[in-house]
């Protein structure tokens, strides 16, 4: 298992979070994004800018999604991309779908549909760190 | 605990001093734990208990899976 520390959004030690760093690729483009593990989130979340910045076309996603709570208010649409990481999927990279949100503010959220149905994550808040590999 | 003294205090102070006061409370308030504050209005991103969603991109996927394949 590849370990990881807890990141802060701040620098507030209460603002810990695990945040996992993860290569997107989606034909010839590549983006460095950092997902947020969110174990409530029904499903992975990829921010309007990053899908721009793999070159994915709005208007060429034609399967709705519907979002609940603050991102409700947003368009969003299926979207496949591949996600690696040379720690945890070595030169294998993984199908990952995301609701793509038109939502610019948006953190990337990786959540049940499909980041932990591929991946196996342990959380050791207390040590500030969390484990991740691969299914 | 709240003084008596200091509650004196504070209602002696003026408008803007008042005003000042309840600021740096706030902002104090907004640094403590939770960053929470009562009243306040926060973002939450998170889509919990969208099953629906989930059950779409999971179709999406199968069939992104079976394209490839």
């Amino acid at each position: 298992m590849a370990k990881f520390p807890y990141v802060a959004a701040n620098n507030q030690p209460t603002s810990l979070m695990p945040r996992l760093p993860l290569f997107l690729n989606l034909s010839d483009q590549q983006v460095q994004v950092v997902g947020l593990l969110d174990t409530g989130a029904a499903v992975n979340v990829l921010p309007y800018r990053v899908g721009l910045a793999l070159s994915a076309v709005w208007e060429e996603q034609t399967t709705p999604v519907s979002l609940v709570g603050n991102l409700g208010q947003f368009e969003a649409r299926a979207l496949v991309v591949m996600a690696s990481h040379p720690q945890i999927t070595d030169d294998q990279a993984v199908r990952l779908v995301f609701a793509w949100t038109r939502s610019e503010n948006a953190p990337v959220l990786l959540g049940q549909m499909n980041f932990f149905l591929e991946f196996d994550v342990c959380f050791y808040r207390s040590q500030s760190v969390f484990e991740v590999r691969l299914k | 605990m709240l003084s008596d003294t200091l509650i004196h205090e504070l209602r002696n102070l003026n408008r803007v001093d008042k005003l000042r006061a309840m600021q740096l409370l706030v902002t104090e308030l907004a640094s403590e734990e939770y960053n929470l504050v009562s009243g306040a209005t926060y973002e939450l991103f998170t889509p919990y208990d969208n099953e629906a969603a989930a059950q779409v991109l999971y179709d999406f996927l199968q069939a992104s899976k079976k394209d490839a394949s």
